[in-house]
This record gives C-alpha cells, sequence and structure tokens, in this order.
C-alpha cells in the first residue's frame, strides 16, 4: 500500500494545476476505486450482519452475534498494537496490561462508585492513557528483545495485583452488574461495538495519513536518520505509546461490558501475545492489517468451534474439540510461513498471480 | 592454463539482472583488477563467483573444472576465497577466532602454522590477537579480513574493494603485501578497486565492468593510458 | 538462620535450573534470532518421554535418561528443520508468534499421546531418600545432584562454544551467516545443531525439574518459562553467562521471598499469598531493566549513525 497521499500522484500529469476539484476528486476516486468499494461493501456486510444471522441461526443468532461483536473489540485492540509495534516500531508486549486495568476501572467505578457508564468508560481510557504514559517514558530506555520481555514483565505485574485485589475482596472475578440496558441486548452492543470500530478506524487512518503518522513511519524506518531531520523521538514514540494505551483501554473496557466482568486473565501472557499475534499475521503498519488479524485471532476458534465434537475415520474416532488448540496453532503456523508480512499482502500476491498468468 | 574463466556470466537479484553476458578469465598467478563506477555490478561478481547469489547463464571454472553448481562452502574446498566488502568480520569473535574461521576447511593441525605466517604478513595482528574485531581500526580489520581468506590456503583470492575507506599510506602498504603474496606463495588475486591508479599500478591485467557489462579490458599499464579510462577514473 | 540456608538451598537448585533453560533460549536466540517460547513444551516432552520409556517401556532409569537425552537432540534437529527453518528469514516477531504456535502444536501432540499428563504424575529417581543434614539444614542428594549437573552443563556448555571449532563457527554463524558460509561453514546444519542442543538442554533441566519436584507433567515447565526469559533478560540476552546469572538470582530471589512473605498480612492484604511475590518480582524486574536496559552483563550497543 503506498504511503503517499493520495492527490499527490497528480504531480505526474504536467498540467495538474489546471485541473478542478472536481476533477481531482474523479482521480481520486479512478485511483482508489478498488479499496473505497471494498470498504462500501464491508461496511453494507456488517450493517447487515445481524439480519443475515436472524435468517441463518433463528434463536441461537443473538448468542453468535455476541460472539462476533468479541472481534471488533479485538480489532480495536489490534490496531492499537499496530499503532505501537507496526508504526513506531516499539516491540512493546505491555498493552494486556492496560486491557486489564481499564476493564478493572470501568466495573469499578460504574459499579462500586455508582458513575454513569459513558463516564466510567472515558475515566479507564484516562488511566489507561496516563498509565502509557508513566511506563512509557521509561520504556523508551529499553530496546527490542528487551522492551518486550520488560512489558511482558508488566503485563504479569498488572496481572498479579489484579488478582490481589480480586482473592482480598473475596471474588472469583469482577462482575458488572450495572451495565446500561441498552448494551446488555445482542444486537445493539454489537452495532455499538461495530460504531466504536468504524470511528476509531476512521479516526487512526488519518492519524497514520499526518504528520504524526509519518515521524511514527520514519522513526520505523531509520531511526537515526529520522532524528537527523529532526524528528523529536522522544516525544512521538511516547505518544505512539500513549495513543496505543488510550485505545487498549477503550478495547478493555468494552471486553468487561461484551464479557460482564473483569477478570485478571484480561492482563495475561497468553492476551498480550494474542494482540501481537493479530498484528503480526495481518501485517505490520497497516490497518487492514490489524482487521484481518484480529478476524483471522478471532473467528477461527468460532469456526473450530462449529466442527463436529467426534470424526469417524473408519473405526478410529478422532475428539476433535481436543485438537483445537492444536489445529489453530498449525493455521498459525502456516499463515506465518505463507503470509511472512502479514494477510494484508492477499491482494497483491493475488494481482501478481494474475499478471503472471495472463502473460503466459 | 588459466586459473578461473568466466564464459557468458549473467546475474542479478530477483527481476534485475545485473550482469549479462560477461566473459573474462584470470590468469595462474597473475593479479587481475575489475575497475567501475558505483553500481556497476563488481560486488554481483564477487557474489556470483563465490556462490553467494546463484548464477543465471553461463559457467564459471576453476583450473578447467565448473564450479557454478557448487554451494560457497565447497567452493571454498576448491581453493577459491572471497574477502568480501566491507570486511564482514565476525564482530565480537576474537582476531584469533576469526582467523580459525578462516582456517575452517583447513586440519587443526596446521592453524599454528599458518597463522605464524600470516602473522608475518600482518604484524600489526599479533597485539590484537585476542580482542574482539569490533575494537579494530579499519585498517587493522581489512588485515584481518585478508589473513582470515589467507588461512583457507586459497589458490584464487577474490578482494571486494580492500581499499575502501582506508588512509593512502595503509592502502599502499597493504597493496605491497598483496603483491608480495602473488610473488612469494603465487597466490593468484582477483581485486575489485575504484582507487583505479593503485589498481592499475598492482595488477598485470585490468577489466572495465560498466552497467553490467565489460567495457574495456587490457594489460594495466595500456588501460592506465586509454583516454577513456584516464577521464572517467585517473582525474583526466 | 538455618531456615534462611534452607531456602537459599532451594533457591539455588530451582536457580540452577532455570539458568540452565535460560541459557538454551540465549543459544537459540543469538544463532536464529528466535525467542523461542516453545522452549517449555519442547523440554516437557523430553521429560515425557523419559516417564513413558521407564513407565511403560520398563527401562532401567539411566538408561531411559540416556534415551530421553538423544531424542531431544534428534527432535530439537528436525523441529528446526521442519518448522523454523521456513520462517528463518522472517522479522523477529513473525518468529516469535510463530513459536508461540509451536507451543500450542507440540502441547496438543502431547496431550494427545500422553493424557495422563495433564496432571501431576509421581516421578520417581533411584537417589529419592538419600539427605543428609549438616547444621541445620537438610539436603538432598538430588539437590546436589541438580546443581552439579547444571554446573557442569553450563561450564561444558560455553567451553564447546568457546574451545571447539564447531562451536566458534556456531558463534560466527549468528553474527555473520553469509560470511561463515564463506569460510566453509555448513551454516545450515549449525543452525539445526544450535536447535538440537537446545533441545537437549530443556530436556535435561525438565527431566531435574521433575526429579526436583519428584512429578512430571506436560505443562511443568510452562510456568518456569516466563520466569527463565526474565532471567536472561535480566542477564543481558546477548550474554550466556548473564543469562545463567540472571537465572539463578531470580531462583534464590523467589524462594527467599516466598520464606519471608509467608504468614504476614499487611492491612486486609494476605502477602504470603503467591500473587505478592511475583509482584515483587515482576515489579522489581522492571524496575532493573529501567535502571539498565541491557541488563546486568549485555553490552551496551552502539548506535549506528
Ligand atoms: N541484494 C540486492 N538486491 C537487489 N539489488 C541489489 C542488491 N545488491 C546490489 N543490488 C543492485 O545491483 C547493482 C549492482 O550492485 P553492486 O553491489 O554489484 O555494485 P558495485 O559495482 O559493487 O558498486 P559499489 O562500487 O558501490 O560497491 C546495483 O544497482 C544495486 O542496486
Ligand atoms: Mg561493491
Amino acid at each position: 500500500m503506498s504511503s503517499q497521499f493520495p492527490l499527490q500522484n497528480t504531480h505526474r500529469n504536467g498540467a495538474s494545476i489546471a485541473r478542478t476539484t472536481l476533477e481531482q476528486t474523479a482521480l481520486f476516486l479512478r485511483q482508489n476505486w478498488l479499496r473505497l468499494s471494498g470498504i462500501a461493501a464491508a461496511l453494507i456486510f456488517f450493517f447487515a450482519l445481524p439480519a443475515m444471522f436472524d435468517q441463518i441461526f433463528g434463536f441461537s443468532a443473538d448468542f453468535e452475534l455476541h460472539r462476533v461483536s468479541l472481534i471488533g473489540i479485538f480489532i480495536i485492540a489490534a490496531f492499537a498494537q499496530n499503532i505501537l509495534t507496526g508504526y513506531a516500531a516499539q516491540p512493546s508486549l505491555g498493552n494486556a496490561a492496560f486491557f486489564g486495568v481499564s476493564g478493572y476501572m470501568v466495573v469499578w467505578l460504574v459499579n462500586d462508585l455508582n458513575q454513569p457508564y459513558w463516564l466510567g468508560l472515558v475515566a479507564a481510557c484516562a488511566v489507561a492513557a496516563l498509565l502509557g504514559i508513566v511506563t512509557g517514558g521509561p520504556a523508551l530506555r529499553i530496546s527490542g528483545a528487551y522492551l518486550a520481555i520488560a512489558s511482558l514483565g508488566l503485563v504479569m505485574l498488572a496481572n498479579s495485583i489484579l488478582t490481589l485485589w480480586d482473592t482480598t475482596a473475596g471474588r472469583e472475578s469482577y462482575l458488572f452488574n450495572n451495565i446500561p440496558a441498552a448494551l446488555t441486548d445482542d444486537h445493539s452492543l454489537y452495532y455499538f461495538v461495530l460504531w466504536v470500530v468504524i470511528i476509531t478506524l476512521y479516526l487512526g487512518y488519518n492519524l497514520t495519513r499526518s504528520r504524526i503518522g509519518r515521524a511514527f513511519t520514519a522513526i520505523r524506518d531509520d531511526e537515526a536518520a529520522a532524528e537527523s531531520f529532526g524528528v523529536n523521538l522522544t516525544r512521538y514514540k511516547l505518544l505512539a505509546f500513549t495513543i496505543s494505551a488510550t485505545l487498549t483501554g477503550l478495547a478493555g473496557g468494552l471486553y468487561a461490558t461484551w464479557g460482564g466482568t473483569a477478570s485478571s486473565s484480561m492482563s495475561s501472557v497468553d492476551q498480550t501475545i494474542a494482540f501481537l499475534a493479530m498484528i503480526v499475521i495481518g501485517g505490520l503498519g497497516s490497518i487492514i492489517g490489524s482487521i484481518l488479524g484480529a478476524i483471522f485471532v478471532g473467528l477461527i476458534p468460532l469456526l473450530l468451534g462449529l466442527l463436529p465434537n467426534v470424526i469417524t475415520v473408519g473405526t478410529v474416532q478422532i475428539q476433535i474439540t481436543t485438537l483445537n488448540t492444536g489445529i489453530y496453532g498449525v493455521l498459525l503456523l502456516l499463515a506465518l510461513i505463507y503470509f511472512p508480512m502479514g494477510l494484508q499482502t492477499i491482494p497483491a500476491l493475488l494481482q501478481k498471480f494474475l499478471q503472471r498468468r495472463k502473460q503466459s | 592454463m588459466t586459473t578461473l574463466t568466466i564464459h557468458n556470466l549473467s546475474a542479478g537479484y530477483g527481476p534485475i539482472e545485473v550482469l549479462r553476458d560477461i566473459s573474462f578469465s584470470v590468469p595462474q598467478g597473475s593479479i587481475c583488477a575489475i575497475l567501475g563506477p558505483n553500481g556497476a555490478g563488481k560486488t554481483t561478481i564477487m557474489r556470483a563467483l563465490s556462490g553467494l547469489i546463484p548464477i543465471r547463464k553461463g559457467s564459471v571454472e576453476l583450473n578447467g573444472a565448473r564450479i557454478d553448481k557448487l554451494a560457497a562452502e565447497q567452493r571454498v574446498r576448491k581453493g577459491l576465497m572471497l574477502t568480501p566488502e566491507g570486511r564482514e568480520m565476525f564482530p565480537s569473535l576474537t582476531v584469533k577466532e576469526n582467523l580459525l574461521m578462516g582456517a575452517f576447511t583447513q586440519p587443526k593441525a596446521r592453524f599454528q602454522e599458518d597463522m605464524d605466517k600470516i602473522l608475518e604478513y600482518f604484524p600489526r595482528l599479533k597485539q590484537r590477537l585476542n580482542e574482539p574485531t569490533a575494537s579494530l581500526s579499519g585498517g587493522e580489520a581489512q588485515m584481518a579480513a585478508i589473513g582470515r581468506s589467507l588461512m583457507a590456503r586459497p589458490s584464487v583470492l577474490l578482494l571486494d574493494e580492500p581499499s575502501h575507506g582506508l588512509a593512502p599510506a595503509i592502502v599502499e602498504r597493504m597493496f605491497a603485501i598483496i603483491s608480495k603474496l602473488n610473488k612469494d606463495e603465487g597466490l593468484t588475486v582477483l581485486i575489485v578497486e575504484q582507487n583505479a591508479r593503485q589498481a592499475l599500478a598492482l595488477a598485470q591485467q585490468a577489466y572495465v565492468l560498466q552497467a553490467g557489462k565489460i567495457s574495456l579490458s587490457g594489460a594495466s599499464k595500456d588501460l592506465a593510458k586509454n583516454q577513456a579510462v584516464q577521464e572517467l577514473y585517473l582525474g583526466g | 538462620m538455618a531456615a534462611f540456608l534452607q531456602v537459599t538451598l532451594a533457591g539455588l537448585v530451582t536457580g540452577s535450573l532455570y539458568g540452565l533453560l535460560a541459557l538454551g533460549i540465549v543459544l537459540i536466540y543469538r544463532a536464529t534470532g528466535v525467542l523461542n517460547f516453545a522452549y517449555g513444551a519442547i523440554g516437557a516432552i523430553g521429560v515425557s518421554v523419559m516417564y513413558e520409556l521407564i513407565a511403560r517401556g520398563h527401562f532401567n532409569f539411566w538408561l531411559a535418561l540416556l534415551c530421553a537425552l538423544i531424542f531431544s537432540f534428534i527432535f530439537g534437529f528436525l523441529l528446526e528443520r521442519i518448522f523454523a527453518r521456513p520462517v528463518l528469514n522472517a522479522p523477529v516477531f513473525t518468529k516469535a508468534i510463530a513459536t508461540l504456535a509451536l507451543a500450542l502444536v507440540l502441547q496438543t501432540i502431547a496431550d494427545q499421546i500422553w493424557p495422563e499428563l495433564a496432571q501431576s504424575v509421581r516421578f520417581a529417581t533411584p537417589f529419592d531418600s538419600i539427605t543428609t543434614r549438616i547444621g541445620g539444614v537438610y539436603i538432598r542428594l538430588t539437590d546436589i545432584i541438580i546443581i552439579g549437573t547444571a554446573s557442569i552443563a553450563m561450564a561444558a556448555l560455553t567451553l564447546f562454544l568457546t574451545k571447539s571449532k564447531i562451536g566458534i563457527a556456531m558463534r560466527a554463524a549468528a553474527e555473520n551467516m553469509s560470511t561463515a558460509r564463506l569460510m566453509g561453514a555448513p551454516v545450515s546444519m549449525l543452525i539445526a545443531l544450535t536447535w538440537a542442543i537446545g533441545s537437549l538442554v530443556a530436556a535435561l533441566a525438565g527431566i531435574m525439574e521433575a526429579a526436583n519436584l519428584n512429578y512430571v507433567g506436560v505443562h511443568m515447565l510452562d510456568s518456569a518459562l516466563l520466569y527463565v526469559f526474565i532471567g536472561a533478560v535480566i542477564g543481558g540476552i546477548e550474554s550466556m553467562p548473564g543469562a545463567v546469572i540472571g537465572g539463578v538470582l531470580l531462583g534464590i530471589a523467589d524462594n527467599i521471598l516466598a520464606l519471608y512473605l509467608a504468614g504476614h498480612t499487611l492491612g486486609p492484604v494476605n502477602i504470603g499469598d503467591p500473587g505478592v511475590r511475583e509482584s515483587i518480582i515482576f515489579a522489581g524486574f522492571v524496575i532493573l531493566l529501567f535502571l539498565r536496559p541491557q541488563g546486568l552483563l549485555g553490552q551496551r550497543q552502539l548506535r549506528r549513525v
């Protein structure tokens, strides 16, 4: 995907000055029609999904829709991880800590302190943002594998503290009883998550094309060069940590709403690795990649769940359910081997393949 | 009787074909130079000869036997050794360990004797033997790189821009050593250089590579007088 | 005092196992750039094979040990060839996630083969009941064997990497693969060998952990793995001695903290809870890295300009 601003392409045609805005728009549409129609199709699909589910699943539609909503939450979290790791090149695995803390924050504020839900969600994002700044500052001093493991330590620390909170309060996990009625309905929760995803990605798209986004990519491509061009490394890296933490906080708050509970497993090694897996599978530094990765990680277990429990081959009975994790692992491996730069490369690969077919 | 013969060689990276139909030879016991501007494909020739990249067409023969299908690891055993561009030392390994790596294909019993001999050529390395090569100066590192290659007892040594980034005095000393190795040990040398004047003085024969093709070739002293070469490389 | 010495001994035992595991992880990381999250599963499979040989094959303990180690060596070799090779040139993250996927696959396979090992099963050794008492400290023969074996294994590995031709070539290939090929070193073989040795080390550490705890299970190394990574990073993940020191320090700190926190409360919080101990260790680790970003023995990387 070209990171150029779309209208800049007109430079190549000498007569660009004479172009009217209308012509420019037409050109933009012509150059991006594939992407634009893709987005339009995706939007129509997702807005129509509940109706389709009603048709397909009948009265288990709510249940299935609820499971799909989770993928939307994952998309936000994956995009947050991608801003930090894919765009700003910080191999931090700490996001699950913000995810967990923010989940607990929402439940605490809304449940125990009786604050309105919206305030709770915003406050939880703010807490996550603050944590992002506090931990991001020192994290700038650490690089590579050290940062990865150190931030994993942060996740474990948050996990221990949250677990401790639960044990001290004498509960298994933190039940969220005060969810606003509008969000307890699976259909409206789905649309709520969908809108949050759309707005997040729209803002994110503009962010990555802005000066900030270009500074991130410059840092990723060559830190020393970026610095010598006057990019303030500390400021932009810290900004990446903060934005990423805020969005992860948003995802954490939604997750607690979605599950009706916050538990310390939200801040776990497995969770943070799931976030990383999403962007590695989808593709680093790509919005489409974040979406595809979250769908892959979120959808595969759902699809595997649809398989029959037992398959009989001749006289041998195979327990599929016990194999699910392994099948998931194999699929993950295959995706990584065949798409080392992520699923986002599929369109380009397809195009190349078709071209070669045409040539021969 | 020629040692290294390259016939109609083509090579490149992905869709880019860098070298097109190159033919030349390096006679046994001689020093040959390849000159050419940046990006001409000099390093690509060295990589193709040493087996780091596959060739697409043509052949490479060493003493009459084709070696172009052999893996890089095996070409060393046939007597062909490359000192790569930018020296490429193993930075955290000591000088001695680097030399040991050079002698990887040789029996261990010979190591001490060979190392002593090489240290005579490059006495500066003696004091730095147990230090990691990351701490060497540019000149020392280049000496160590050549020394490491010699540990493999090559019959043909390929040198890719050994003078790069070195002070003129050091280059002169290094070229004197190469010349001495050629005379005393009968070492055949193919050297890639930007430093045309000194390279032409060192080599008996030279090839000029431009945009992946050999545009000029001949005895060094003739090339040094050639109008085009003078304008391009010798400052008129 | 006796209690303190007793936990220090326990700390040394777990610490030397962590150190050994950290060494294997660093070995593979340096050679192939893979942060191997499947390392625990690889070790656990080695132990399970030994369990299989003793329980079902009725092998003698030492013969089973030998066979399990040989198996693990070959297993590591094959894993590299089949699984790690296709992603060798992929970005570092891709490789790390790939090992996680591998861990899932290996654990599923192990669960299928040894369903009974999903729980802990007793693991007996010929030297189980031998203990002696010095001062007030009980010392098991197992403790001495573990500390001794781990030390010898670490020393042997270090000697191999610094003195033998193959070992030096392994380090060279880790730094510059194509130049190592130019020198005539069979790089592809060396990388597979790194995994083979790493896997052998994992199995050895796993078996000793089984002897230490007197039980075996497919997931027995899972919780240790994160500690081991932390130990490796504390020491400096580029540095082998650092990894060992980090692992040992972590093992000792964990045991000593357990001793002093046990049975105390702080307001409503029971600080004897393992969660508190973990919090302290993780917080200490994070703070330590903030102070020394390259670990204790890691070299500060020079910035390229
Ligand atoms: N790994 C590579 N992948 C793709 N293209 C490459 C690669 N290495 C070199 N090239 C291209 O091949 C061409 C020849 O490069 P080569 O390194 O052989 O030049 P050279 O003559 O050695 O130049 P210099 O004097 O700068 O060392 C250049 O256009 C370069 O961009
Ligand atoms: Mg070159």
